[in-house]
């Protein structure tokens, strides 16, 4: 049991993890078929995984419905949600659009309901972007007053509309376009940062990822051990 | 006066959301006509190579976004797809998040008709798959693996449009248009970068800094949200959505600029006022 729980799953992920790190350098025709059929593998096992994250989120929702905390009734909105759209789909077998070029119920729920579901929740970050403008970001630092300085001009000079007022304000007497000032800060200091970072994250994943491969890190296999 | 000041200072939030209602609404439904637009250099590092691309020529589009990121995302898509299609390139569509398999579709559609395009000789969409990662490499190794039918249940490899092409290495050029993870870094890590492919790629403004270190190197150009796309869509002379929505953009962000000076004047004033 011991074998089956712990040691065959470190023997997976050892042999695994070192083969697939080794196939990306290796440009042999061999190499590209594991490959291949290592990524064939891998989709057929993720749409397995999309099956029992649906079996968990309604083993947790069941038993919300049973126990009726605050707020019990949005998971009724779930089953329906879910029911609902994988019988639309089922109907309409995934299609948008009928062969005789008609809107199908799945169509119909994407255009109607997903779209504007999805697109109202993210505008409402514009308003309260605003609201936060206005309320809380008051100068009470140096780096404070460094953000809303950088704010400020990034907003001037990636808006149409500030940079014509950038330029018709100042003209030709600077050197340099505002745009062209702000394009030297992204292309230059922004990017020196942002590739340190990159270089970094990437580092820290290949130590996680050798750990995981080595057997030292094994949370993967529920926390305990 | 005093009295005034405080007033402002605590102002009902639904006045300042009212606010950013008329800010964009009436700029939308009456356009300003406002100036100021430039091209960009990573805007025109996309549009120049597909501009150079030959005649059926094979380039591929990944729709990586989905409805919440429409209005950044959409216009560049239809604007990348249309310039392919008016320099009759042969197009590859797919997408890696599910929930923007529609919009993708949608945008091909429109775009192929617009240009007297046929499906299955100038373009295929190949939908979703699952597991991003693994797609990305199963692509650019053997297409047919991962898509063996399109998105509408053709046998992908008895397509013309798919004639002779086996995997994204035989690719000659390939755009990412993404709202986040999956997105473009993985498709440079996995794919692009690593089998010397060009690419180009496509974003939401606030991915923008984190994909500028890609740039110019790894991918040949990037557009950055709604403003990118109107300057993609000046440059192939279509105005269209991106370019309606630019006056909404800069007003949008002075009433920012406005709520950023109120909030630091307002105490000030108040301070010295009686």
């Amino acid at each position: 049991m011991v074998f089956a729980k712990k040691t065959l799953p470190l023997i997976v992920c050892f042999v695994m993890g070192t083969l697939v790190a080794i196939q990306y350098y290796v440009p042999h025709r061999l190499s590209q078929s594991f490959i291949e059929e290592l990524s064939h593998w891998e989709i057929i096992i993720a749409a397995f995984a999309f099956f029992l994250g649906l079996v968990s989120v309604m083993q947790v929702h069941i038993g919300k419905l049973r126990r009726r905390p605050p707020g019990w009734g949005f998971s009724l909105f779930l089953f329906a949600g879910i029911i609902i759209g994988v019988a639309t789909g089922f109907i309409s077998r995934g299609k948008q659009i009928s062969e005789t070029g008609a809107m199908t119920p799945f169509g119909w729920m994407y255009n109607n309901m997903l779209n504007p579901l999805q697109g109202t929740m993210f505008c409402l970050l514009g308003f309260y972007i605003v609201s936060a403008a206005y309320r809380a970001f008051k100068v009470r630092s140096k780096e404070a007053a460094v953000l809303l300085m950088v704010a400020v001009l990034f907003i001037f000079a990636r808006v149409p509309l500030g940079q014509y007022l950038w330029e018709s304000v100042w003209g030709s007497t600077l050197p340099w376009q505002l745009h062209q000032i702000v394009e030297w800060i992204m292309n230059t200091p922004a990017k020196a940062a942002g590739r340190g970072i990159l270089i970094g994250v990437s580092l820290g994943a290949v130590a996680t990822s050798v750990k995981i491969i080595a057997g030292i890190e094994r949370q993967y296999m529920g926390g305990k051990d | 006066m005093k009295r005034f000041l405080e007033g402002l200072a605590n102002v009902d939030r639904r006045i300042l959301f009212l606010l950013v209602v008329v800010v964009i609404l009436v700029p939308i439904m009456h356009p300003l006509a406002l100036p100021g637009l430039k091209v960009t250099d990573s805007v025109r590092g996309v549009y120049d190579q597909i501009e150079k691309l030959p005649p059926r020529s094979t380039i591929a589009i990944s729709f990586d976004f989905d409805p919440a990121s429409k209005p950044e995302l959409y216009p560049m898509a239809l604007a990348v797809t249309r310039h392919a299609f008016k320099k009759d390139l042969k197009v590859i569509g797919m997408n890696l998040w599910i929930t923007g398999t529609g919009l993708a579709d949608e945008i091909l559609t429109a775009a192929a008709a617009e240009h007297g395009k046929r499906y299955g000789e100038d373009y295929v969409f190949l939908g979703w798959q699952p597991s991003p990662i693994a797609v990305i490499t199963g692509v650019f190794t053997d297409i047919y693996k991962i898509f063996s039918k399109d998105q509408k249940g053709n046998d992908t490899r008895a397509l013309p449009v798919m004639k002779g092409f086996r995997s994204f290495q035989q690719l000659d050029y390939f755009v990412e248009l993404g709202a986040g993870s999956p997105g473009l870094p993985h498709w440079v890590q996995y794919g692009a970068d690593k089998f010397k492919i060009k690419m180009g790629g496509g974003c939401t403004a606030v991915s923008e800094p984190g994909y500028r270190p890609y740039y110019p190197v790894q991918i040949t150009g990037l557009i950055p949200a709604m403003k990118g796309a109107a300057e993609y869509e000046s440059l192939i002379g279509k105005p269209d959505k991106a370019y309606a929505g630019l006056d909404a953009i800069s007003l949008g962000h002075f009433l920012i600029l406005l709520a950023l000076a109120m909030c630091n004047l307002i105490p000030v004033l108040t301070r010295f006022t009686k």
